[in-house]
């Protein structure tokens, strides 16, 4: 086992994110940790992301993973990303100014040790976790890891087929798995792992996914700050995600996916929700295309792409344009069903829309289309057990507050994008057969997991904002009387 | 006295009064499943009621020490006795042992004299049992008594055993465990986090959603008094909510320190091999590494691995996982003959309804009616490898 290769295939692709992305802002200022604390969390997934890219392409031109290629080609691109920095860096741009730097009294000292002492308590624990207990989770050994093992022991990108062509073609190298549909992001960076330690191990395979879950509570540091947090308060946001059971569980009993969405679909919801917020069309694009890469990671990754879309367009447009959109929306269903075409053949991609009682969507099979009462395992689930902490309570409060006269743009927000969430666990859940998993308390509490950190930053939002309105109301008002 | 130092005051009196309020909620939804007022004492178990079956161990001050196993078990028995059931729906011990097997609480009714109800003893430390959430646990209970299962070398001390009354401490000590059991590593913990035990009479986040509540409108209800702000309001119940979420937390991370020892105590300092042979399915693990290191060629071959779906599904897909890289495919139904070829090896893990093979004829039957001629190469704790001829 070589640690020094291992560490080195954790850190570099994750350096060569931070680069990348800095390079691509049009600002840079050694001064401004908020900002450094976005690029490393963001970084992380452009870095991944880059890395998945050079496998492959190390796969599609040599036929086999490459570690040393793809190294040099991961420090060659960080090297590129450093001479766009510095080039930037002698042309004209501003040093953004960070609201909230006021010197942190007594108390606010004490009670933001205390949350980095329990955050890091709970990385100790995620961290000793992932290095001593061999792989568990079901879907990792018969999913997921195994696909990442049969690669790292063939050296190949072997292919998984099912069941039936694998029997019908004895000759055939391909394996077979009830996962031969799934996407390979998580295998693959398993299998970059192993790879870069030189053996496989049962362990130390699932630390990315642990740096997964601290690139996203620094992520969500820096975006709190920019938007006028102190320092205590955005810890606090960062410590709420990380101190979540079910978190805590996926981070330390790695070889799901789960985590990996909870990066790219929660934060890129995160960029986005901050993207229509600020008006920025960059954070929007940004947010929609990280939400977008999520598909290559898990087949829900596109609905949630589309609920993504759901959301800037709902939020985006105005009341008429909504409403012609609903009109024109309406019409096709309508002309679909009188020319009783509701699905289409997309080739290998599969059906899409609904046929004989069932949806499909792109590479997912058929979801029957039936009611089903999930309600109590929901509420159990969500309130009385102890996955979650208080994370439902904290949601349905702010999304009753949001609700609540007198609206603002951030409310409106809050509540397009905390409906569309719901909406879009109603219809899985509740209207389709997946209801079993909900019954069985598997992917309900799963599924939403990969929303956790933009919930989490949007109740943030809701609170930050009216906590600031009604101190810049309460000044206004003493400055009138003083006056 | 400064307006931040009134509301520093109140919040502190809120989350204080806010927690007596909550502590009264559940304690009169405790006090409402108590039926009898009558005066029941406890049935305390000491050497008069309690004997052991075949001298197993000895009694001293009233604390049962079980060192000898007669095939595996130790067996300590009230013999005949008459008492009602809901009279003694709680039954209380403390228990020190050097076993990892967990003993048991046994029982005989009146009304099914036949059949033992069982009820393990969940920690080995001072605990409480609700009796009364087993069906069986109803009616006469005409015998009660201790199971030990153990090897030589295993000893057990169960001392201040008794049943007790339905009441209100004894209903608080036991949603208190609830709260605080362990919950290890599962198959289940990837999904899902029972937050202490499966069933809890009033489970710790709904007790704590409920303080939350509570502080919440009696700060408001304070700060009106002190004509406080109205906007003050928010900041002091976000304090609130955090005071909720930091001690679910606390309980997290009390279960995350037991699980971190129990697994440094399993696994840390042992190797990959060791690890893996520490597990459930340590025998299947053994046995694949066997069959890849002695007895399955180095190139990978096709592998259909056979198991019943009911009881051997999670080791026939760790099996395969093991085997890797073996190309495997995991069944339940033998594929059609056609479908069979010389050279694959059928792996069968554990017993599996309608296959037999008879050795003589070499030959594999399945559901009596497909006969496949096949050699078996190896046999182990895992199951069975046959190579189809």
């Amino acid at each position: 086992m070589n640690y020094f290769s291992l560490a080195a295939a954790l850190i570099l692709p994750w350096i060569t994110g931070i680069f990348t992305l800095a390079s691509l802002q049009r600002s840079n200022s050694k001064n401004n940790h908020s900002i450094l604390a976005g690029q490393i969390g963001y970084g992380f997934f452009i870095g991944y992301l880059i890395l998945y890219g050079l496998i492959r392409l190390s796969f599609n031109l040599t036929g086999n993973l490459e570690l040393k290629w793809v190294m040099g080609a991961l420090v060659s691109l960080s090297l590129l990303a450093l001479l766009v920095i510095r080039y930037r860096r002698k042309g004209h741009f501003s040093y953004p100014t960070l609201t909230n730097t006021s010197n942190p009294s007594v108390w606010e000292k004490v009670a933001f040790t205390t949350l980095i002492i329990l955050t890091a308590t709970h990385l100790v624990f995620n961290l000793l976790e992932t290095i001593w207990t061999p792989l568990l989770p079901w879907d990792a050994f018969s999913a997921w890891t195994h696909v990442a093992k049969v690669w790292f022991y063939t050296g190949e990108l072997t292919d998984f087929v099912p069941a039936a062509q694998w029997l019908a073609q004895p000759d055939s190298p391909a394996y077979t798995s009830h996962a031969y549909n799934y996407p390979i992001f998580s295998s693959l960076m398993q299998l970059w792992t192993a790879v870069g330690l030189g053996s496989w191990s049962e362990t130390l395979i699932n630390l990315p996914q642990l740096l997964c879950g601290l690139a996203i509570g620094m992520a969500l540091f820096s975006e709190c700050r920019q938007q006028g947090a102190s320092r205590l308060i955005s810890l606090s946001v960062c410590y709420l995600f990380l101190s979540i059971p079910l978190i805590n569980t996926h981070l330390s009993l790695g070889g799901y996916a789960d985590i990996w969405l909870a990066g790219f679909t929660g934060l890129g919801f995160v960029k986005l929700i901050t993207g229509l917020k600020e008006q920025q069309p960059i954070a929007i694009t940004g947010g929609l295309l990280l939400i977008a890469t999520a598909t290559l990671i898990k087949n829900e990754g596109l609905i949630w792409f589309l609920l993504a879309l759901l959301t800037t367009a709902i939020f985006q447009l105005s009341s008429r344009q909504l409403l012609t959109t609903l009109a024109l929306t309406s019409a096709a269903i309508l002309a679909c069903l009188l020319l009783e075409t509701t699905s289409l053949e997309l080739g290998t991609l599969g059906r899409v829309g609904y046929f004989e009682g069932k949806i499909f969507a792109p590479n997912m099979p058929g979801l029957t289309f039936q009611y089903h009462n999930v309600w109590p395992a929901y509420f159990k689930n969500f309130f009385l057990m102890g996955s979650w902490n208080l994370l439902w309570l904290l949601v349905f409060t702010s999304l009753v507050t949001a609700l609540i006269p007198p609206y603002t743009p951030t409310k409106k927000l809050v509540t397009t994008f905390v409906l569309i969430f719901l909406a879009g666990q109603f219809f899985i859940f509740f209207l389709t057969d997946q209801a079993r998993w909900a019954e069985k308390y598997t992917a309900l509490n799963r599924l939403p997991l990969h929303f956790s950190p933009a919930l989490i930053y949007a109740c943030f939002l809701l609170w930050h904002d009216q906590l600031k309105l009604k101190t810049e109301k309460q000044a206004t008002s003493n400055e009138l009387h003083n006056s | 006295m400064k307006p931040v130092a009134i509301r520093v005051i109140n919040l502190l009196l809120a989350l204080i009064i806010g927690a007596l309020l909550s502590l009264e909620v559940v304690t009169a939804y405790l006090e409402s499943s108590i039926n009898e007022k009558t005066e029941i004492k406890p049935l305390h178990f000491t050497e008069d009621n309690l004997k052991f079956l075949l001298n197993q161990g000895e009694v001293k001050n009233n604390s049962f020490s079980v060192h000898a196993f007669t095939n595996g078990l130790a067996v300590i028995s009230s013999g005949q006795i008459n008492l009602s059931a809901k009279n003694y729906p709680f039954l209380k011990y403390s228990l020190n042992s050097n076993s990892t097997v967990q003993p048991t609480f046994f029982a005989r009714t009146a009304g099914n004299p036949n059949t033992l109800m069982r009820a393990a003893l969940p920690d080995n430390r001072a605990g409480i049992i609700d009796l009364g959430t087993q069906p069986q646990w109803a009616g006469q209970i005409i015998e009660v008594g201790f199971l030990f299962e153990g090897k030589q070398g295993d000893s057990f001390e169960l001392k201040l055993a008794s049943l007790e009354k339905a009441s209100l401490k004894n209903h608080w000590r036991l949603l208190i465990n609830q709260w605080l059991k362990f919950e290890p590593w599962s198959q289940y913990s990837i999904n899902f986090s029972w937050g202490g035990a499966k069933y809890q009479a009033t489970p710790l986040p709904l007790v704590v959603t409920i303080w939350i509540v509570f502080s919440t409108l009696t700060f408001v209800f304070l700060n009106k008094l002190s004509s406080q702000p109205w906007h003050q309001n928010r900041p002091a119940i976000l304090i609130i909510f955090a005071c909720g979420w930091l001690l679910l937390d606390a309980r997290w991370l009390f279960n995350a320190t037991t699980q971190m020892n129990a697994s440094q105590q399993t696994y840390a300092g042992l190797n990959e091999t060791q690890k893996l042979a520490k597990g459930l399915d340590a025998h299947i693990f053994t046995g694949m590494q066997k069959l890849k290191q002695t007895v399955l060629p180095q190139t990978p071959v096709k592998i259909i691995l056979l198991s019943d779906p009911e009881t051997q599904l999670y080791y026939a897909l760790r099996a395969r996982y093991h085997l890797a890289p073996h190309n495997v495919y995991s069944t339940h139904q033998l594929p059609a003959k056609k479908q069979l070829h010389t050279g694959q090896y059928i792996l069968v893990i554990g017993e599996l309804a309608g296959f037999s093979y008879n050795r003589f004829r070499s030959e594999i039957t399945w559901k009596s009616n497909t006969r496949i001629q096949a050699t078996r190469v190896h046999r182990g704790d895992y199951g069975q490898l046959f190579l189809l001829q």
